[in-house]
């Protein structure tokens, strides 16, 4: 859409300047008394603005124009006045050196007051047209770096959000095969020999062979060992801080002297641990917010799992004190990001009391 | 060379396009001498010809307003052609059917009309050239328009304007004198200029400054008139 004020750019502006100069020019041929060369000279000069608008011309041009008007001034004295637009030309492409030449005629033949206001007003013209120009370019080149800057940034924070995701699955998987490891190669020989010495002595037990005893004691050792070797690989994989549902609760447990209900409905254990990292947050997010902005005389947390989807509402009957709009600030903006990058979703919603739902896809494996 | 041929089979598909390049011209040329022999002693059609050719100029150059309504041009926007050969294998197309026209309005008036066409070559000359100015004025003019309807009304109105304050009418001298200045600055006006330099048996030399003039012209509204405007 267009609008109001960007019909004022620097382009336009030069437009706009040219065409006055001409204008101005062809009055006063039409109120002076030169002669027909001085229409040969306004289309020339017209010509030439065209040309201008529609390809960008090197800057010795504007020497061509001052030698057309210094051959029609002894026919049209006034044209004399187009020789401010050739200044306006130079000081607009940077280079009023060009323009030199018409400078030096203008004091060589007698300048007058209106004359060399009017070639100071060209000259200024076009300089600050030039500005403008630089300026505005300089401030698009930055703001388009800044744009591009900015979303860089965000690839990258959703590239290290997703990478965070596959880098707890891998963990999953790695641990899982240290567990699968350490039960085969420690756990499992240790119980296949106990196995195998247990046969070993049921025959040498059969036929009364004083090493059934010995056998029987080896294999009793041999389970012995495998039994703290499996407590060893239990105690290892345990983990000390208490994660998912235990960590929730803990989490709304610290919410002292707020009536909190808490209920969870279907089978948490089925949450995969990179989910509990945003359910998490996501609570912890939720009661600060109540802390901080509502006077809340009930909360509600509840927790659904399906077998598709986890669902975390959040719910406060408080106040919202001020600001009446709804906006996600950084913290439910970050959580947001994080929960699109598994797929799921964040909203609030503050129509009646204040709500936080967090929606996420669980994976079928 | 797609462009070119297509402003010919476009043009002439239509039968009121052909009556109307053709049967206007030829009309004139047959017009007796009359109204005012002692200002411009030529058959009256010559004397309107100008008219006439930027009228049919305008009617040419409508191929352009209807491509870009039509997004024709947003399509030749993307086919492997310049905006540039876009418009000049137009150009060429419209300004050689203008001459066409000429030469047989020429033709004609020799025939019918003999020795009152005191320099035929160079009234030709003098109108190959103002078809050029016509067709850029017609160019540039549908530039500034987007509707069909509005600028075709109001270019009959611009183009009747300009010939009666250029002196094609009646002599400029009749009209008061900021007005003669101000018709300089209208092509029509070295039409004129230039058919009566020809009347008064000027040679071509007297002509240059007319011609020139009538050049500058085309090169400033067809430079207007080049930009693309999808």
């Amino acid at each position: 859409m267009i609008k109001d004020w960007n019909i004022w750019t620097p382009e336009n502006s030069k437009i706009l300047c040219r065409s006055i100069g001409l204008f101005l020019l062809c009055l006063l041929w039409l109120t002076g008394q030169g002669s027909e060369v001085g229409i040969v000279l306004l289309l020339f000069l017209i010509i030439m603005a065209l040309i201008r608008w529609r390809f960008p011309l090197p800057g010795w041009v504007i020497l061509l124009d001052q030698v057309a008007c210094m051959i029609v001034i002894p026919f049209w004295p006034y044209s004399i006045f187009a020789l401010a637009l050739a200044l306006f030309e130079g000081s607009l492409v940077g280079k009023p050196w060009y323009a030199l030449p018409a400078v030096v005629f203008l004091f060589y033949s007698g300048a007058s007051i209106p004359l060399i206001a009017t070639f100071l007003q060209a000259g200024f013209t076009g300089w600050i047209i030039r500005g403008w120009t630089k300026e505005t370019s300089l401030y698009r080149h930055e703001a388009d770096q800044q744009r591009r800057q900015r979303y860089e940034l965000e690839n990258l924070k959703s590239e290290l959000l997703l990478a965070n995701v596959q880098g707890i699955q891998m963990a999953e998987l790695a641990e899982r095969n240290r567990i699968a490891q350490e039960l085969h190669d420690d756990v499992g020989h240790e119980i296949t020999a106990a196995v195998l010495a247990f046969q070993a002595f049921e025959q040498l037990w059969r036929d009364k062979d004083p090493f059934a005893e010995e056998m029987f004691l080896q294999a009793q050792k041999r389970l012995t060992n495998s039994a703290k070797q499996l407590r060893e690989t239990v105690y290892n994989m345990k983990p000390v801080q208490a994660i998912g549902i235990d960590r929730l609760k803990d989490i709304s447990n610290r919410m002292d002297g707020y009536p909190l209900e808490f209920s969870v409905y279907g089978d948490t254990s089925s949450v995969p641990v990179y989910l509990w990292s945003i359910l998490e947050p996501c609570l912890k997010e939720a009661l600060t917010n109540v802390i901080r902005h509502a006077e809340a005389t009930k909360i509600m947390i509840n927790l659904d799992v399906s077998p598709y989807i986890v669902r975390l509402s959040v719910y406060n009957d408080g106040i919202r004190q001020k600001e009446p709009k709804v906006e996600y600030g950084v913290g439910l903006r970050n959580l947001r990001q994080r929960a699109r990058a598994v797929g799921g979703n964040i909203s609030i919603d503050a129509s009646d009391g204040f709500r936080l739902i967090c929606v996420l896809p669980l994976e079928k494996h | 060379m797609t462009v070119f041929k297509f402003v010919f089979k476009r043009y002439f598909r239509d039968l009121p396009n052909v009556i109307f390049l053709l049967l206007l011209p030829i009309v004139a040329a047959f017009l007796p001498i009359g109204g005012t022999p002692e200002w411009i002693p030529l058959p009256l059609g010559f004397q309107y010809y100008g008219i006439i050719l930027l009228l049919i100029a305008a009617r040419l150059a409508g191929v352009i307003l209807e491509d870009r309504i039509n997004k024709t041009v947003l399509r030749i926007g993307v086919a492997p052609m310049t905006h540039l050969q876009y418009l000049w294998q137009n150009l060429l197309a419209f300004s050689l059917i203008l001459m066409g026209v000429n030469v047989v309005v020429m033709i004609i008036g020799l025939l019918v009309h003999g020795n009152t066409l005191i320099s035929p070559i160079l009234l030709f000359i003098i109108f190959s050239i103002f078809s050029m100015t016509s067709i850029g004025f017609a160019l540039a003019w549908y530039s500034l328009f987007r509707d069909k309807e509005t600028a075709f009304s109001l270019l009959g109105g611009v183009i009747m304007l300009m010939v009666m304050l250029g002196g094609v009418m009646w002599p400029i001298q009749i009209m008061p004198q900021l007005l003669q200045r101000f018709a300089m600055l209208l092509p029509t006006y070295w039409l004129m200029e230039g058919i009566i330099v020809v009347v008064r048996g000027g040679n071509f030399v007297d002509l240059i400054l007319p011609l020139s003039l009538l050049l500058m012209f085309s090169i400033a509204f067809i430079i207007l008139g080049s930009r693309r405007r999808l």
